[in-house]
């Protein structure tokens, strides 16, 4: 029968695991989950002699956001979904409309030289882009308060690069 | 190609990017100078936009000034804002000073504009330190709405209404010492026709408009507004419009009421005329009137 030992490299430490645990990667994980912050994403190296399997666990420096993970973990997968979600919701990149207004003004017009019809208008984009102004930090307000009175939960991955 | 250094500073603090909160009061700002351009556009089509200019100005230099404050501008009224007021004054009516100098910040924030008021209308609740003034200093520059508020029965007085006329025209020189016999006859009305006739025989017909003034019946809003009772006009193209023109109708009523003044201080027994044509004129009320 096989004997497992674990070590964590950062650590220096060394024990024994059962073997229903020692078997299986995805058991390794799930059992150091706790301990072991980094463990969604650290390399498992195995190694056998003499009947004695040793799991070595690496950290790995993994890439920070959520770009596709090399390890193809289940966190990436859902995290290139959410950011794939924000690229296609329309939003991303987008600036505040006030902001984006009054640049353009102050970028390509001579306010007093504008003639009657183009005052009306003007004053019209004004009054909608505060309005949407208005509304987006309404939104973010919103966000916001759900967000800090959203009561804790534990994570069900960890995020890729942490 | 060379750059001025204000311009080359322009330019450089435009490249950042502003808060929300700056532009939204920089938009309130040029929401507010749109009125402006509009109104002086439509009274002054063909020279506005010479006029504008200390507006354009101030828009070019908006984020030299305020760029780094919290709120997005500097303490005290902001450039365009200064701009605006500078060119209400100038081409369009009479703006209150000390509203204008009090002015913290932007016109873009509230909207408002405080117009000047020409200070003839009496007020109930000043008439007494008016009296009191003019009875300490024998100040004449306000005998005539002085006589016109004991004749209305105004003011809060220690003494009866006789005494205090016959102080009064001792002090200002009215010449005539007895308090008429229709002071503060509630059943009676002056007819303004008639009065103005009588003032007219005695070569005092501009007399009308100074009495209008200060009863604040001229129907120009520059002499009735009355802080006291109403809002201050919201600033608005029609606003400034019709502000515009009221004041060009105000230059005339002043003009007469200075008028008035004159002719009090140099007709030979001015105010005794005046009692008496007042008297004449008076007819009893009519129902609901």
């Amino acid at each position: 029968m096989t004997t497992y030992m674990l070590t964590v490299e950062e650590t220096s430490q060394t024990f024994p695991v059962p073997a229903e645990i020692g078997a299986d990667d995805a058991n390794v994980r799930r059992a150091l989950a706790s301990v072991v912050p980094y463990i969604d994403t650290a390399t498992l190296k195995r190694e056998e002699k003499d009947g004695v399997t040793t799991i070595t666990v690496e950290k790995t420096h993994a890439p920070k956001g959520a770009g596709s993970s090399l390890l193809g973990t289940n966190s990436a997968a859902v995290t290139s979904v959410v950011m794939r979600r924000l690229a296609e919701s329309g939003e991303t990149g987008a600036m505040n409309p006030s902001i984006e207004l009054f640049e353009d003004i102050e970028q390509h017009l001579k306010l007093t030289e504008l003639k009657p019809h183009e005052v009306l208008d003007l004053d019209k984009q004004i009054a909608v882009a505060l309005q949407q102004s208005d509304q987006r930090h309404d939104t973010l307000v919103k966000v916001y308060r759900a967000l800090t009175e959203s009561p804790v939960c534990p994570a069900r991955h960890v995020p890729v690069g942490f | 190609m060379r750059t001025s250094y204000p311009d080359a500073r322009r330019k450089l603090l435009r490249l950042k990017r502003p808060t929300t909160r700056m532009s939204e009061f920089w938009l309130n700002e040029i929401r507010a100078s749109l009125h402006v351009i509009s109104a002086m556009s439509n009274l002054y089509p063909k020279s506005y936009k010479r006029k504008l200019k200390p507006l354009q100005n101030a828009f070019d230099d908006m984020r030299s000034r305020s760029f780094n404050t919290n709120n997005g501008h500097d303490e005290g009224a902001t450039s365009a804002t200064e701009a605006m007021i500078e060119i209400i004054r100038k081409h369009l009516f009479p703006l209150d000073d000390g509203w204008s100098y009090d002015l913290m910040s932007s016109l873009g924030d509230d909207l408002v504009i405080a117009i000047e008021v020409i200070g003839y209308k009496l007020n109930l609740d000043g008439f007494d330190d008016l009296l009191n003034s003019a009875l300490e200093d024998g100040d004449r520059r306000f005998s005539f709405p002085i006589m016109v508020g004991i004749l209305w029965g105004w003011g809060d007085y220690s003494f009866d209404a006789k005494t205090v006329w016959s102080a009064c025209n001792e002090k200002l020189d009215w010449g005539v010492p007895e308090l008429p016999d229709f002071h503060r006859k509630d059943d009676l009305v002056l007819d303004i026709k008639i009065f103005r006739r009588k003032l007219k025989e005695h070569g005092l017909e501009p007399v009308i408009t100074l009495l209008e003034a200060v009863d604040g019946s001229t129907g120009n809003i520059f002499f009735d507004f009355d802080y006291e009772y109403w809002q201050p006009p919201t600033l608005n193209v029609e606003h400034l419009i019709s502000l515009h023109k009221e004041w060009e109708k105000a230059k005339p009523l002043l003009d007469e009421c200075i008028k008035a003044e004159k002719l009090l201080e140099k007709v030979p027994n001015a105010y005794q005329k005046l009692v008496d044509a007042y008297g004449k004129s008076l007819r009893p009320r009519k129902k609901g009137e």
